[in-house]
């Protein structure tokens, strides 16, 4: 029963989109839970795997080598947002420094309950950064600042916020979402939105 | 706060369990705490319906719909507790 | 369908519904929009007029929503959209015979509505109800002239005769609860005016199984 007149949200449609997306060009927020607030000197990220395990602080992230990327971003709840820019740590470089191996997949944990996972594959050979700053300024906490992982090949809640911890695994481990019936993987190009897609 | 209550939650869960769910007692399952869902913190604005216990925050129930389908999980609710509606009446 | 323009930003949307037989005060009803390319929005408001008359619910305008504002100024008299209830079996008027305090932030007022417009002549009933400016307030009128509601109307970015200049706080609350006896209490707007009012009546001491909440974002 379509209303007539009714638009929603301003979207538009645009070339080489993933099936099912539109462009939007606020920045909606998402959240499942309450907003993390936390000060860049309280963020702390563990990347682990069985054997080895390091830290980092706001400070030590930004010693690494930082990487710039501008990517489009796609929502499985339909919105996709052009062009985004974001700065940070290419997650590759972090598992090398870290020293993390032996692992086909990773866990992905944040601050709250929130969890997800992926293939190494995907964090290591895409764009995928551990993001500490957007379009040249600080994350803002409903965005999952100071600190959060981007990967932009897959769906944005993928992407999870306010990360605390990556962590190597022997099995896909079905994060907060997947375990609720979404995609254990989640490629917006194959529209793996739910379980079975 | 960018939480509702579940109020708003009263339409979906009537679908997922056939009755009102907002005045029943639900007990969390991280805490301990019992509330009537009404009072359960509610979140909106994600792929999914989320009811988070008042007390803790703990995950309690979430329900996603898609295509001709309702999904729930509900491993977050210990228990439920409902008031009976009376029995109507008859006679032969 | 017709409708009723409340103020300049509000709009009530008297409802024809199919086999409708009537509603609690204090339900609402959730409405789903469907695009012409297929887009959906939910959305959920309260049933404002009381149980006997034509099912009505009070839009207000959010700035940058995405359906309020095509509720208030776009929606002609004739369209259809989905409908599902009337849902809700916590935040409804219970059959007592205490006393009811009703308090409203903004677009709160509207289950509210239905729920004064229930009680029984004989059930007393006060209204405290906070909204940015007097332009703003729904229904002022109808608490105004109302010869049943005792009412504290609080404007909290305006001020003027007739009102209290600034938002609810434990003092106003307890200037409401003049009852002779514990009133039922019902507290409907947004969630962060909700806690604020919730604490009040704790610290109040009025009983929390009087107490009946409804927090909207």
């Amino acid at each position: 029963m379509v209303t007539p007149g009714f638009q929603g949200r301003p979207r538009r449609e645009a070339a080489n989109l993933p099936p099912g997306q539109q462009v939007v060009d606020d920045f909606p927020i998402l959240t499942a839970g309450p907003t993390i607030y936390l000060e860049p000197e309280e963020w702390e990220l563990t990347v682990r795997d069985g054997a080895v395990s390091k830290r980092y602080t706001w400070e030590s992230i930004h010693q690494l080598s930082q990487t710039n990327v501008t990517v489009d971003i796609h929502c499985v709840t339909h919105w996709s947002k052009l062009g985004t820019n974001w700065s940070g740590v290419a997650v590759g470089d972090l598992l090398d420094d870290a020293g993390v191996s032996g692992g086909e997949y990773a866990s992905i944990s944040s601050y709250g309950d929130y969890s997800t996972n992926m293939p190494v594959e995907d964090l290591v050979n895409h764009d995928a950064i551990v993001a500490t700053s957007y379009e040249n300024g600080p994350i803002e906490a409903e965005h999952g600042g100071p600190v959060r992982l981007l990967v932009p090949h897959l769906y944005l809640w993928k992407s999870a916020k306010w990360v605390r911890e990556i962590r190597l695994t022997a099995e896909d481990e079905p994060g907060f979402w997947e375990r609720l019936g979404y995609h254990i993987y989640g490629d917006p190009w194959q529209e793996q939105r739910y379980f079975g897609d | 706060m960018n939480h509702v209550d579940g109020n708003a939650l009263a339409g979906a869960l009537t679908l997922a369990f056939g009755t009102d769910m907002t005045a029943a007692i639900g007990e969390c399952a991280h805490c301990g705490h019992r509330h009537p869902f009404a009072e359960a913190h509610v979140y909106l604005r994600c792929p999914g319906m989320v009811l988070r216990c008042p007390a803790c925050s703990g995950l309690e129930i979430v329900m996603i719909e898609s295509e001709g389908r309702l999904h729930l999980s509900v491993g977050g609710v210990a228990s439920i507790s409902l008031r009976k509606a009376k029995r109507t009446s008859a006679s032969a | 369908m017709s409708d009723v323009e409340e103020t300049e930003s509000a709009r009530s949307l008297l409802l024809d519904i199919p086999d409708w037989s009537g509603h609690r005060p204090g339900q609402h009803v959730d409405i789903r929009l469907t695009a012409a390319d297929g887009y959906q929005a939910t959305r959920s408001y309260s049933l404002s007029n009381g149980p006997e008359e034509i099912p009505q619910i009070t839009v207000e305008s959010v700035e940058g929503g995405e359906v309020s504002p095509f509720l208030v100024d776009t929606i002609r008299v004739g369209d259809p959209f989905e409908i599902r209830g009337p849902v809700g079996g916590y935040f409804v008027l219970d059959e007592s015979d205490r006393p009811l305090t009703l308090i409203a932030g903004g677009s709160g007022v509207a289950p509210l509505r239905s729920m004064w417009r229930a009680a029984p002549a004989d059930r007393e009933v006060r209204l405290i109800y906070s909204a940015r400016n007097a332009d703003r307030m729904v229904f002022l009128d109808e608490v105004r002239s109302g010869p049943d509601i005792i009412t504290r109307l609080h404007l909290t970015r305006d001020t003027g005769p007739g009102f209290v200049g600034g938002r609810i706080d434990q003092n106003a609350i307890a200037a409401i609860l003049g009852h002779l006896q514990p009133p039922s209490v019902y507290v409907c707007g947004p969630t962060a005016f909700v806690e604020s009012v919730v604490t009040f009546l704790r610290e109040l001491d009025v009983p929390q199984e009087n107490v009946r909440t409804e927090r909207f974002g």
